[in-house]
């Protein structure tokens, strides 16, 4: 796919939520997202009613000098109570031999549900489903179904999210970006700073892409941060911790933002 | 297949298993372009709003987690935080409260998210009566929409039918709180005084500029209450039908809604002070009251209850002041047959505000207590000191003090509040004061208030009044 087609595509979507997006909303910095910027993803989803659009991109560079940029839209629904239903349509550009190559990286969607909130003695309980389609020719091979559990505990301003994922079927090849790989866990804490609207956060990760490549060992750190009242910035940056696989590092950074469409909204009793 | 299995398992099990805990339950706010143009037009007062989501919040952490004879050691070196620092710098955005009161958010989740749904409320009003391109009857039907929208969430919504006080005043663990911590009680009185005093320059402003002038002066009212507390502090709790009378008489289900939730502020402070409820229990006891004022059909009180309860609970002076009214310089009118103008009945605490909107009074040029929308009429812009000469402004000023101590009811009130004494012995003794507002103890913008116990000697020595005791 030509760069320009892409960016189009991008450009597109950018207006769409504009339009719809003029009821302005609040993204809260503490909402981690999968991603953003960091792997793991706290327990609670989006809030009901709300969209969250995300614009994330990403870079990063292999043990081999390959170079990856991704620009992963995202789409989250709170469509029923402690759910959220979305989708990502990643884009990325690899390099290669010839220069670099565009190209939608598959399409996912995914359901997140939040069994509880965190109380006395158990921490807040989500589970979370992907599947990833092959569509775009950076895409992987095949459908993907994944699973994963999610964990979230408090004491003050500190929080620890303990995340696991598992991915079903046989070994197929993966996508350039937001590829399904077959297994990973980890942990991560983050601090909250609540005069500042800003959470820090450091994550450590067990990763094996297919079940006959390595195992990767990575950390990140990254960074929220509330920039208005419905729009959050992110960055964040990931290393390999073993030699023998994983990335020599990535960089990313993004924006999201919450609105909802009055439409949508349960209107009560009329006057 | 087998671990497909175990998580359908998992996947089915687990609902049961976590039945008895809370559910998040968040929802998004009803989304329209006036959300947020309370921040943006009055900084100044919505960030406070922040200030005070950590100001509650850390009080029930504090009542919570810290043992009896801790409290109000922990509770008085808060008190020291919010008001000379955090109350002066307040966050730009919302506290995250879980960060604040992280054992009682585990707690009582529940308690937690009917106030941040209420606070919501507060804070849409807010918004809609700070957008200028809306006129009053679009403000007023926007209004009533995210009530009506608020009101959906039944699970987490307080009725929006008056709950009786003796819900907050009468239980075995009732008023244990503002009695051992009286400072830090009437700092949540003062904050919801403001909360729901706010709303009365956003409406009876007309302009901009008298919308900006007015909320100046509820706030320096705000921060004048702070100087030597807890003296200036609420006696009890604001109602807001007393405090807002313009905006319960617009939006009688928000103010109501309002009531009850600030009711439920101060009995769960009860809750959690409250020796007779062991710990264990103390989650039960919440959920038992929230339920309750979850409920419009019992221990309730009629409208018309609730609008007179500002008078049986010892009226506006006890209640912390009008937010608006009695700064109307009173110099500008004294009007024929002894009636005065720009002097607000209720706002002295002579009737209820709910009276007044039942009955309208005569009201002084520029100041009405518009009863529909569009009958917004202007509201004098709180003026700076004329070139009167302080002797002229001070001759209506002693009218008024007499015509007032004539009155045996108001004269016993008056000698029973050594706050309102206090009060109309500065007022006296400076002429100026009633042309301008008063002046706050510390100003958001102003460096760190002094530590509260400087007391100010009185300006001047004041003639004998009748009917009044100095103290």
């Amino acid at each position: 796919m030509e760069l320009k087609r892409v960016w189009s595509a991008v450009a597109w979507t950018w207006m769409t939520v504009v339009q719809v997006g003029t009821a302005e909303a609040q993204i809260d910095y503490r909402n981690l997202d999968d991603d953003r910027p960091t792997l793991m993803e706290d327990a609670y989803p989006v809030e009901r009613y709300a969209f969250e659009f995300l614009t994330p991109w990403r870079f990063s560079r292999d043990r081999s000098g390959g170079t990856t940029h991704a620009f992963v839209p995202e789409l989250a629904y709170g469509l029923f109570p402690n759910a959220h239903l979305g989708l990502k349509l990643p884009i990325a550009g690899t390099s290669t031999a010839s220069g670099r190559e565009w190209g939608i990286s598959g399409l996912r969607l995914f359901a997140l549900y939040n069994f509880n909130t965190e109380g006395r003695f158990l921490p807040a309980l989500s589970l979370r489903s992907d599947v990833v389609f092959p569509v775009g020719s950076l895409a992987g091979d095949g459908t993907r179904v994944s699973v994963k559990g999610i964990a979230t505990r408090s004491w003050g301003g500190t929080r620890l999210h303990l995340n696991g994922a598992y991915t079903f079927g046989k070994d197929r090849s993966l996508g350039a970006a937001e590829a399904a790989n077959k297994w990973w866990y980890g942990g991560a804490v983050d601090q909250t700073l609540y005069r500042r609207s800003l959470l820090l956060i450091g994550e450590v990760y067990a990763l094996r892409a297919l079940s006959t490549e390595p195992v990767q060992v990575n950390a990140s750190v990254g960074v929220r941060v509330q920039l208005t009242p419905y729009l959050v910035f992110d960055a964040g940056v990931a290393r390999r911790l073993r030699k023998s696989a994983g990335p020599d590092f990535e960089l990313t950074a993004g924006f999201s933002r919450a609105f909802a469409i009055p439409g949508f909204m349960p209107t009560g009793r009329s006057r | 297949m087998r671990n497909l299995a175990l998580l359908l398992c998992l996947a089915i099990g687990a609902p049961n298993l976590l039945q008895a805990q809370d559910r998040r339950g968040e929802q998004f706010y009803y989304p329209g372009s006036f959300n947020w143009t309370f921040l943006k037009l009055y900084p100044e007062a919505a960030r406070l709003f922040n200030a005070f989501d950590y100001g509650h919040a850390v009080l029930y952490e504090r009542l919570l987690t810290k043992p009896p004879a801790e409290r109000e050691e922990a509770l008085e070196k808060e008190y020291r935080f919010l008001t000379t620092d955090l109350l002066i710098r307040p966050p730009k955005f919302a506290v995250a409260e879980e960060v604040i009161e992280p054992t009682y958010a585990k707690l009582a989740w529940q308690a937690k998210q009917m106030f941040d749904w209420a606070h919501l409320l507060h804070r849409q009003i807010y918004d809609i009566y700070s957008v200028e391109r809306l006129d009053s009857a679009a403000k007023y039907a926007l209004i009533e929409k995210v009530t009506d929208y608020y009101l959906t969430r039944k699970d987490i919504a307080f009725t929006d039918v008056p709950k009786s006080m003796a819900l907050m005043d009468d239980q075995y663990f009732s008023q244990v709180f503002r009695k051992r911590h009286e400072k830090f009680n009437g700092l949540i009185w003062s904050y919801h005084w403001l909360q729901v005093g706010l709303y009365e320059p956003l409406i009876l402003g007309k302009t901009v500029t008298e919308r900006k002038a007015g909320l100046k002066a509820t706030l320096a009212r705000f921060w004048s209450m702070l100087e030597d507390a807890p003296s200036r502090f609420p006696k009890v709790m604001p109602m807001t039908a007393t405090i807002a009378p313009t905006f319960s008489a617009q939006h009688p289900r928000a103010a109501v809604i309002f009531d009850n939730l600030h009711m439920m502020h101060d009995i769960i402070s009860d809750v959690l002070a409250s020796d007779t409820i062991p710990k264990g229990r103390k989650r039960a006891v919440i959920y038992e009251q929230l339920a309750g004022f979850r409920d419009g059909t019992r221990d309730v009180m009629s409208m018309d209850e609730w609008k007179n309860m500002g008078e049986m609970m010892g009226g506006i002076g006890a209640m912390g002041g009008p937010a608006t009214g009695l700064l109307t310089p009173a110099a500008a009118s004294t009007g024929a047959g002894g009636e005065m103008k720009g002097m607000d009945h209720a706002a002295m605490g002579h009737g209820t505000a709910a009276k007044d909107s039942a009955a309208p009074k005569p009201m002084p040029p520029g100041m009405t207590h518009p009863m529909a929308p569009g009958d917004s009429a202007p509201m004098k812009p709180m003026p700076e000191a004329s070139g009167t000469h302080p002797s002229e402004r001070m001759a209506p000023m002693m009218e008024l003090h007499q015509r007032m101590m004539a009155d045996s009811v108001i004269r016993t009130r008056l000698q029973a509040d050594t706050a309102m004494q206090r009060l109309m012995h500065e007022a006296m003794s400076m002429p100026n004061v009633m042309a301008k507002p008063t002046k706050p103890a510390t100003t958001p913008t102003s460096k760190p208030a002094k530590p509260p116990a400087k007391k100010k000697p009185p300006a001047k020595p004041m003639p004998p009044m009748p009917g009044m005791k100095h103290p």
